[in-house]
């Protein structure tokens, strides 16, 4: 639908775009995405020819848009901006039949194309065509903005930060209003922002942009599972680690804050161990820091006042897994043993954390609210 | 009294015909000074350049032209009456905020289409009171016309200078008083409600 060849722009001295190509497939949801002056914006306009490059070729449906007049292309793609501009001198209705009328198209059909629209987005013509801009609230405006842009049935539709100004309600309510759109209409959008939760809201392909290079083009879910560059991956901040939580190993959360002690140690120490940690049950190892059992203040209270070293009364009964084991895995197995704890070693099976119920409830909970800690 | 109502219908007869023309080479010009980036320092510094020529000198210059007459005086208004028309149309369009004009570009409009569609609507408020200063100036300033053969409220006054006849002077004066005053007010009560209409 879309062919960027080879494309480059330079401001001055500065490139802004640096032999861009890519292509876009009809029905596709874009979001160009990337830090401030990443060229994504250029990038965008260069498509209705806000921006001309300096050198390369877009191609839209096999045309060379450069071969094109700038009136005609640009009314066959709608354009949404972050400002809205919607023309404060005309109603509701009058701005959305901007482009229907530059074409040409009959007046009752202008008017059944504006009620249609409108209802679209829960707008009654009745109540708001005839509306000026300035008496609608951000949210309506940006609403109308959008059905200006889709009036005159454009196949493609370019949104610059179009939910950039609006407040989070807002923003989310357009978010599923206009995606909702275009999978109804299947219109191919380019769609432009700084926003990551937004880009992974929207869009079927996101392209990652920095210094005027692509980072990376992959579906939301690919990108969060792989990310190809630290800057994308700190662009996603939280959401990574636990987006692909497939990967995620038993290392990852299990809880390394464990009391230890070895089994030469006597039971007296190991009861004042607990009282000065305030935990009800010690890890006891040998020498070499291995694993050999458990003791809890019930085998203690149970066996009474004994004398001798702690490795003689351990509970030596217990689960151990290695650190690489996948985290569901060592989820499924604590909770198929039924035991409180599993031991997490490594390849010298040297004693490295525990997994209990409690770092469970916190994995998830970071998954679902990003990281608690 | 007869004679004064004549008087103030052939002056307003000259400060209208005067502001029409002006008012549309004016807004003609703020448009050119808009759209040819080069001109506009050119336009706007020429406006002011034939601002500054006191009036008699300009009416005096016109007269080698266009001969003794109404003629003469209604160019020299409308010279006279650009500046504020000129400089208030290209303000009044280049004011217009960037993501407006963007949003129109954006979407296929032609630059005619641009211009009479949204520029001119949303700049008009500010045009009308360029021709609205245009107006009230050029109502006391056709007042010398009579200098150069033209007509209206200056000739009662101009007599009455001559014959030393304080009652004829005020018969001229009071009425262009008057109606530079009732022009000021009644275009400034238009103005405010276009300014609201528009927003």
């Amino acid at each position: 639908m879309i062919k960027f060849s080879g494309i480059s722009k330079s401001f001055g001295k500065s490139k802004i775009i640096d032999n861009l190509s890519f292509e876009v497939k009809e029905g596709e949801f874009i979001v160009l995405i990337g830090p401030s002056g990443c060229g994504k914006t250029t990038t965008l306009k260069m498509i209705n020819r806000l921006i001309e490059p300096d050198n390369g070729s877009i191609n839209i449906e096999g045309v060379d848009i450069s071969s094109v007049d700038t009136v005609t292309l640009r009314r066959k793609i709608g354009y949404v901006i972050q400002q809205i501009g919607l023309f404060p001198n005309m109603t509701v209705e009058e701005n959305i039949c901007i482009v229907p009328k530059l074409l040409k198209w009959e007046k009752e059909k202008c008017i059944e194309r504006t009620k249609e629209l409108l209802e679209l987005v829960s707008m009654p013509y009745d109540q708001y065509g005839k509306k000026y801009p300035t008496e609608l609230s951000g949210g309506q405006q940006q609403r109308v903005g959008v059905l200006r842009a889709l009036a005159a049935q454009p196949p493609i539709v370019l949104m610059d930060e179009p939910f950039g100004a609006l407040d989070p309600l807002t923003r989310d309510a357009l978010q599923d209003e206009v995606k909702a759109l275009q999978q109804k209409l299947n219109k191919t959008i380019i769609f432009v922002t700084h926003d990551m939760d937004e880009a992974l809201k929207m869009a079927d392909t996101i392209i990652f942009m920095d210094k005027g290079k692509i980072l990376q083009m992959a579906s939301p879910e690919e990108m969060l599972r792989k990310p190809a560059s630290d800057i994308i991956r700190e662009f996603m901040g939280k959401r990574i680690a636990y987006g692909n939580s497939q990967d995620l190993s038993a290392e990852a959360f299990m809880n390394t804050n464990v009391v230890k002690t070895t089994e030469n140690k006597q039971t007296f120490e190991c009861l004042e161990l607990m009282k000065r940690k305030k935990v009800n049950s010690i890890i006891v190892t040998n020498n070499n820091n291995e694993f050999r059992g458990i003791i809890t203040i019930e085998d203690l209270k149970k066996r009474g006042k004994i004398e001798g070293p702690i490795g003689n009364i351990v509970n030596e009964d217990a689960e151990l897994i290695h650190k690489d084991i996948a985290a569901k895995e060592a989820f499924e197995r604590l909770i198929e043993t039924k035991r409180d704890y599993l031991i997490v070693v490594d390849d010298e099976k040297q004693i490295i954390g525990i997994i209990n119920k409690t770092s469970m409830v916190k994995a998830l909970a970071d998954a679902l609210w990003g990281d608690l800690a | 009294m007869f004679s004064i109502l004549n008087y103030t219908v052939e002056h307003l007869y000259i400060v209208f015909i005067a502001c029409v023309f002006s008012a549309i080479i004016g807004v003609m010009l703020g448009v050119i000074a808009y759209w040819v980036k080069y001109l506009d320092a050119i336009i706007l510094t020429l406006a002011d350049i034939i601002q500054t020529i006191p009036s008699l000198a300009l009416l005096a210059m016109l007269m080698l032209i266009f001969g003794l007459g109404n003629t003469t005086l209604i160019a020299g208004l409308v010279l006279y009456s650009l500046l504020p028309i000129i400089r208030n149309t290209y303000t009044g369009i280049q004011s217009i905020a960037p993501h407006i004009k963007e949003a129109a570009i954006g979407m296929g409009m032609s630059r005619w289409q641009r211009l009479f569609k949204i520029e001119l609507p949303l700049a008009f408020p500010m045009i009308f009171s360029g021709v609205k200063i245009a107006t009230v100036t050029a109502i006391g300033i056709s007042v010398i016309g009579v200098l150069i053969g033209a007509g209206g409220l200056g000739y009662p006054i101009y007599r009455g200078i001559q014959s030393h006849n304080p009652g004829l002077i005020l018969s001229g004066a009071i009425p262009v008083v008057l109606l530079a005053l009732l022009f000021d007010y009644i275009m400034t009560l238009l103005e405010k409600k276009i300014t609201v209409i528009k927003k």
